[in-house]
Formats: structure tokens, sequence, C-alpha cells
């Protein structure tokens, strides 16, 4: 009886060892998704900018005498 | 026949006896093992494979960003380039407001120019200091809310006529497409040589330009 009893614990102790070790690989796993690191030197070239140009200045400019 | 039956049956419950107590015990030693075997199987061997293609997947998933953002960007480039083939004729007109050099000949004939215009009498022109190289110092003269990239050329005009007219030169001198800001505008009237009294204004202000060291920076 005392030999089942310790087999029991044994596979529940296992068992939770390998729910433990599963969980820190999908963990694992999903930082190695995750932080993925640039090139260098890109990141200077994805700043974005805005195309249109403010042209208001010029309007007014426009308006004032030659 | 029967007896064979009976033989055979007796067999099998000394059989089920024996083995009765063994197999929770074979299977709780296989389980472990299992067990164990599959957490080191997933530490040494999956875990590694795991990370590595996780890393790889990651990886594409950041180029393909990155290759969106640079369409993105090229597109917006091109816009750009469309928007400035679209406004350049206008762009000269940026160079006439804020000059690269002080110009303070071309200021003084504005100046004839608008008082020829405005039909008054002008008594003085004062432009300077003109820098010849180097940078100006700002003093008290200047105007401290300008841009310190902005030079100023300081000038001062004075001149004599109606008030309808002096106050047309005023308008002009403060609308021109080069940029001047006015300081000091002073209306007096003052006795000329035959007795009679006229206005005249004085009016004080800098004009701005912006050198090319400046440009380049």
């Amino acid at each position: 009886m005392k030999k089942k009893t310790w087999d029991r614990d044994l596979v529940v102790l296992l068992v939770s060892t390998l729910i433990t070790i599963a969980s820190w690989v999908g963990l694992e796993v999903y930082r190695a998704y995750i932080n993925t690191e640039l090139p260098p030197g890109v990141e200077q070239h994805l700043k974005q900018f805005d195309p249109i140009l403010n042209t208001s200045v010029l309007d007014k400019l426009e308006g004032r005498a030659q | 026949m029967a007896l064979d039956y009976k033989s055979g049956l007796s067999r099998y419950r000394r059989y089920l006896q024996v083995v009765r107590d063994q197999p929770l015990v074979r299977a709780g030693i296989w389980t472990a093992f299992s067990l164990i075997l599959v957490i080191v199987m997933i530490t040494m061997a999956l875990r590694p494979t795991l990370v590595v293609i996780a890393g790889l997947l990651g990886q594409i998933r950041q180029n393909k960003e990155i290759v969106a953002k640079l369409d993105d960007k090229i597109v917006k480039i091109q816009q750009a380039s469309s928007e400035l083939d679209r406004v350049s004729p206008r762009l000269p007109m940026l160079d006439q407001a804020v000059p690269t050099e002080s110009g303070w000949e071309s200021l003084s004939k504005e100046f004839v120019g608008i008082a020829s215009q405005s039909g008054v009498q002008l008594l003085a022109v004062n432009v300077g200091p003109a820098v010849v190289s180097g940078k100006w110092e700002a003093g008290k003269t200047e105007v401290s809310t300008l841009s310190s990239e902005i030079s100023q050329l300081n000038f001062s005009v004075s001149a004599t006529g109606t008030y309808e007219k002096l106050k047309q030169m005023v308008d002009l001198i403060e609308n021109t497409r080069r940029l001047n800001v006015l300081t000091n505008v002073q209306f007096t009237s003052v006795k000329n040589k035959a007795g009679e009294i006229e206005l005249s204004v004085y009016i004080k202000g800098v004009a701005v330009y912006m050198p090319t060291a400046d440009l380049q920076q």
C-alpha cells in the first residue's frame, strides 16, 4: 500500500513538473516570437512623414505686394 | 471436455490472483518513466527547436511589417514628389520673402519705389548695418521674437505728404513680398521753409534674411 502512494505522489510531482516546463517553454516561444530586433540602420528608414506641404505661407506671400 | 474447461478456469483464477497487485505498480513506474522522458525531451530537444522556429517566424512577421512600412513610405515619397512639382513654381517666393543675402540695395530701391507709388516725398532712407562676413550679434534694436537663424537688416524711412498717402506708404512697406517687421511708426507735423505745416512719418523696422550658411545647417 505504501508503494502505491509513493508512485502516485511521484506521478503527481512529474505531471506538475511537466505542466510547469510546458508553460515555461510556451512563454519562451512567445517571447522569441515577439522580441525580434530590427536590423541596424533600418529604423531611420521607417520614420514616416506627411507628404502634404503646408502651402498656407505661400498663399499669404502671394497676397503680399511684389 | 468439461474437465479441460475447469482446469483452464482454475489456471485463469490463479493468474488473476498473482497479477492483481502488479498492474498498478507497473503502470505507475512506466507512467513515471514516460513523464520523465517527456520532460527531458521537452527541455533538451523541443524547447530549443521551438524557440528557434518562433524566432524565425517572428523575423518573418517583422520583415513583412518592414516591407509594408517601406511600401507605404515609397507611396508617400511619390506623393511628396508630385506635391513638390506642383508647388515648385511658387517656391521662389520664399527666396523673395527671406533672401539669402541682406540685399540692402534692393531694399532701398524698393522704398523709393513705394514712395513714388504712394506719392509722398521721401526725406531719408537709412539701411544698415549690412554684415559683410560673419554673423551679426543681436543688439537692443533687433526684434527678439525672430528665430536665431534669421539675420536682420535695420532700416528707417522718413517721408512727408498727406496722411492718406503716408498711411498707404506704411501699408505698402509692411506688405512687401520681402518680410519686414516695423518696430516704430511715428507721425509728426513739421513746418516747412514756407512756414506751412506738413505731416511727416518716421518708419523704423527690420528686414529679415537668412544667410546661406544657416540654410546649409
